[in-house]
């Protein structure tokens, strides 16, 4: 309906006013406005003679603003009326074309699910340790020490620091300490476990942090020396279903605590992992603490009295190491409580997880504008249909609002019908989801009502995006050429349908890419050789109660039938990271300090795990000797130290004489991300025995880990078999890798199928349109194959070029993840080729079999039309 | 035509049958006041000659156009055999009520 308002009186004294006059113009939806404004202006023409026009003015006013809510009321109700016949519509258009519909929703279901799913992900990480009422002001002190011009980052400082801190500054209101001491064996009565970690912690820490509190007083919970805290499941695992509460337990090497409260178990969602609080006074009672500011063991946390100051925090407590030891390099800094999940270390250096997360927050906008352009690309191919409809709309009186208003309806229904389906869809992925990145997501945890918000809004996000296009494309029609049919059939948007459909190939030729860099990679390390061999070998853990009788125990597990080789080691060989710049070798330039990791072994370690012996000899068990003074070192070290053979040469471990009296082939002692560095090892101290590495034979595994189990039962009874193999434990670092470099495939699989899908509506129209063409040609003779060619040479140009786009982008992001790794598999020709191949082979499957069916028709059908 | 006139309604089509040939948006609207006696504003006398026309209870017919009217002319409405209908089942049913409970015709005196 058109409504015009008309001019105003040539004299404008005898007139209404002309801003109400608009305003009812505006807001006045009956069909008989001229009328109405008809009877205004003869009632104020008449009042305005009677009662003056002034008042007349007003009235007029008074009625015009009167009236608005009756109007507004009756607008509303237009528009719903509206609305319900474009719903109808959209009804119907769904059910006749149900192909399309269908393939419309699937492209924006698989945008949306992989939307939501990253989209939890990235939500329950940053949901770490937001729990604490004081999140947002407690901060974990790190230092960065600069040590041979390399920046070491560590969060363990010195124990008197955090009290230190407290006193001598205004800005940070509390100090808590946490000494953790990994599963340590506890025991209670009869029952003993290592299942659980400990923490010696201030008795600030339980008010500092607000863990819930299920037994017990907070702020009494950590006095005195004795007192112990235990969480919900760990005093369930201690004292069975007995009252915790007042009861006793031994910690090895920590003495006798009473349990004094008990917590609720720690969330998943806290970066703080603990089982066991003992007070932190127990530790210095124990003499294990001291009081000096160059022994860093602890973890501090503060609580600043102002959340606002920290960076000004930050700068004043920066130096505060050096009023204590002048000499030290150290530098403190402060790290926000909510950032300690997004902070990832490797070896000593400080990395950030934000870059995951924004990868991935990456993949999943571009999936889901994958799945927007598939909606784009459907509909406007589709416009010629809606051609007619439009063209009837407008004739009788919709305006261009109207028809937008329409399409983006349109869109909003395909888009809630896609996000039911994609909610389905992540319920049902959950399971798969949460085993991939080893979360436990479901929407319990996460808030089903606030999700199912968040979710209507993203559906209409994508309304708005995929409806936008289309609306306004099939809003510009011409009412009379649509009517007609002379519009030239979509052609205006052909190109740029094109260009969506080259920015989809793009997108998905991008993570092709990128899931063949990740695959490749982790191939790679799986495949390297480590210098050792990680498999049949089974790891042992060594507690401190084993350690007085090691020697026989290891004998006896030797003599196990099926037990190939045994040895004794202080680290775990896949992981070892100690190192010190305490040696001193023959030929050491006095200048530089480098740091030379180290491990203390025995004489079964090079043969239980397969290391090759270069030059010279292993220890030997028999010469007394080799106990204080043989050193092996690796090849880079021998490398190192220069021309000659190593063997023979002096190396002083700590000041204590030693000899070089072999070297080891290079082997990996750390993971692929980190190079081989200098090694050197020597024999083993009883104290610091971790590991007994056992290699076992090929067959009979679980009879001979079963017979271990027994000696170990019957030697310490009480004391539970912790052993683990050692292609699992290499297997665990690079499980970061391993979830990249999955979830990589899982999205780029639906990155292409959504793609297909697109495509898949392209062909089928570009068939449609050529029809008639195609009965033209197929009549003078052409063979079926030429007209599948016509079609397919089409798209494979759209796709070969989408591909070599997309290459120098997927170059740039895939090398920035590979530069982490020291050792990798570099880029090669064959990845982009790969990526190529599978995206023209699966587009042309797509497309062949819609060009198929365009050459099968029959001709004549075709060209007896109109 | 099962759709019934709303209250409000029978009061405007009562008011545009007693107008006889006279019934224009003002007419309409003084007699409708006149008739309630409550202030009716212009919104609300259109909303429901558009609901009445809708129904099939009035019709419209142009008139000619006059100067104080800006030069456009009057739409006239009249009630139809239906409009007719409804309203005398509607005073029926007031006729019935005030019989069987005088004392608020009364109370209204």
């Amino acid at each position: 309906m058109s409504i015009t308002v008309p001019p105003p009186c040539p004299d404008r004294k005898e007139g209404p006013p002309t801003a109400a006059l608009h305003l009812l113009a505006l807001i006045a939806r009956t069909p008989d406005f001229p009328f109405l404004e008809a009877d205004l202006r003869e009632e104020h023409a008449f009042k305005s003679q009677s009662r003056g026009h002034r008042k007349a003015d007003v009235w007029y006013w008074a009625q015009v603003l009167s009236s608005l809510p009756r109007f507004a009321l009756s607008s509303l109700r237009w528009s719903l009326i509206m609305l319900k016949n474009s719903l109808t519509v959209a009804r119907r258009h769904m059910i006749r074309h149900k192909g399309f519909s269908a393939l419309n929703i699937l492209g924006l279901a698989s945008g949306l699910a992989c939307c939501l799913l990253i989209g939890f992900w990235i939500l329950d990480e940053l949901s770490f340790d937001r729990f604490h009422k004081n999140a947002a002001s407690i901060y974990r002190v790190e230092s960065d020490t600069n040590y041979n011009g390399r920046i070491l980052h560590i969060y363990w400082t010195p124990h008197p620091l955090g009290p230190a801190l407290a006193s001598e500054f205004p800005e940070i209101a509390q100090s808590a300490r946490a000494w953790s001491q990994r599963k340590p064996l506890i025991r209670a009565g009869e029952s003993a476990t290592d299942a659980w970690t400990v923490w010696a912690v201030d008795p600030s820490f339980l008010d500092m942090f607000t863990f819930p509190l299920k037994a017990g007083n907070p702020t009494r919970a950590l006095e005195g020396t004795t007192s112990v805290v235990l969480t919900e499941r760990a005093a369930k695992a201690i004292f069975g279903n007995e009252e915790p509460v007042g009861r006793k337990l031994e910690i090895t090497g920590g003495g006798t605590f009473a349990v004094t409260a008990i917590l609720a178990d720690i969330p998943r969602n806290s970066s703080l992992q603990f089982d066991v609080l003992i007070p932190y006074t127990a530790l210095e009672s124990l003499g294990r603490v001291g009081n000096q500011f160059n022994d860093n063991q602890t973890a501090t946390f503060v609580r600043l009295a102002d959340r606002t100051a920290a960076d000004a925090t930050r700068a004043k407590i920066r130096d505060f190491i050096r009023t204590k030891i002048p000499e030290s390099g150290m530098k403190l800094d402060l790290l926000g409580l909510t950032r300690l999940r997004l902070q990832t270390w490797s070896g000593y250096e400080k990395r950030t997880a934000v870059e995951s997360l924004r990868l991935f927050s990456l993949i999943a906008a571009l999936v889901l504008l994958i799945g927007c352009i598939n909606f784009m690309n459907l509909s406007t191919a589709r416009s010629a249909r809606r051609a007619k409809e439009i063209g009837l709309r407008r004739t009788v009186g919709a305006r261009r609002g109207h028809i937008v208003r329409q399409f983006y309806g349109e869109a909003a229904v395909y888009a809630l019908f896609a996000m039911v389906l994609a909610l389905a869809t992540v319920t049902l992925a959950f399971p798969a989801f949460n085993a991939l990145t080893g979360k436990s997501m479901s929407w319990s945890t996460l808030g089903a009502g606030r999700m199912a918000l968040g979710a209507i809004a993203v559906a209409l996000v994508t309304a708005l995006i995929s409806g936008s296009y289309p609306a306004f494309v099939l809003s510009s029609f011409r009412p009379v050429q649509a009517l007609r049919g002379t519009l030239s059939r979509g052609s205006g948007g052909i190109l740029f349908r094109r260009i969506l459909v080259v920015v989809q190939f793009a997108l998905s030729a991008g993570l092709l890419v990128g899931t063949g860099v990740a695959s490749r990679q982790m191939a790679f390390i799986q495949n390297t050789p480590l210098g050792w061999s990680r498999e049949q070998v089974l790891a042992v853990k060594i507690p401190a109660e084993a350690r007085p009788t090691i020697e026989s125990l290891k004998a006896e597990m030797k003599a196990v039938p099926g037990v190939l080789a045994a040895g004794l080691s202080d680290q775990s060989p896949e992981n070892s990271t100690w190192s010190s710049s305490g040696f001193d070798w023959e030929g050491r330039d006095p200048q530089t300090k480098i740091d030379i990791t180290y491990m203390t072994v025995d004489e079964g370690y090079v043969e239980a795990l397969g290391i090759k012996v270069v030059e010279g000899r292993n220890f030997s068990a028999g010469l007394p000797t080799d106990k204080t003074e043989a050193v092996l070192v690796n090849e880079t070290f021998a490398r190192m130290m220069g021309t000659g053979s190593a063997v023979g040469k002096r190396f002083d471990f700590w000041s204590r004489k030693g000899t070089i009296v072999g070297v080891l082939g290079d082997f990996h002692f750390q993971p692929l991300r980190n190079k081989i560095e200098p090694l050197a090892v020597k024999w083993r101290e009883s104290d610091w025995t971790r590991f007994m590495l056992l290699r076992l034979g090929p067959s009979g595994v679980s009879s001979v880990i079963a017979s271990l189990e027994r000696i170990w039962k019957s030697r310490f009874p009480g004391i539970p078999f912790h052993y683990s193999f050692l292609d699992d434990d290499f297997a665990a670092l690079y499980q970061t890798e391993l979830q990249t470099a999955s979830l990589f495939k899982v999205f780029s699989g639906l990155a292409v199928l959504v793609a297909c899908l697109g495509l898949l509506g392209l062909a089928a129209h570009a068939a449609e349109r050529r029809t008639r063409e195609f009965a033209i040609r197929k009549v003078l003779g052409a063979p079926a194959r030429t007209l599948i060619g016509l079609i397919c040479r089409e798209f494979v140009v759209l796709i070969v070029l989408a591909n070599v786009l997309s290459w120098p982008a997927a170059y740039l992001l895939m090398r920035g993840w590979l530069n982490r790794f020291a050792y990798r598999a570099d880029f090669s020709v064959l990845l982009f080729a790969g990526a190529l191949g599978i995206s023209l082979m699966i587009g042309l499957l797509t497309v062949a079999q819609q060009a198929l069916r365009a050459a099968r028709t029959n001709p004549v059908g075709a060209l007896k039309q109109e | 035509m099962a759709t019934l006139p709303t209250f409000n309604e029978y009061m405007f089509l009562a008011s545009i049958l007693a107008l006889e040939e006279e019934a224009y948006g003002v007419s309409i609207r003084d007699k409708a006041a006149q008739l309630s006696g409550t202030k009716v504003t212009y919104g609300c006398l259109y909303s429901h000659l558009d609901q009445l026309h809708r129904k099939g209870f009035v019709v419209k017919r142009m008139g000619k156009p006059t100067l104080e009217r800006g030069g456009r002319s009057k739409i006239f409405y009249s009630v139809t055999p239906a409009g007719l209908k409804a309203l005398k089942a509607f005073a029926s049913v007031q006729k019935s009520i005030r019989a069987a409970l005088p004392h608020l015709a009364l109370d209204g005196q």
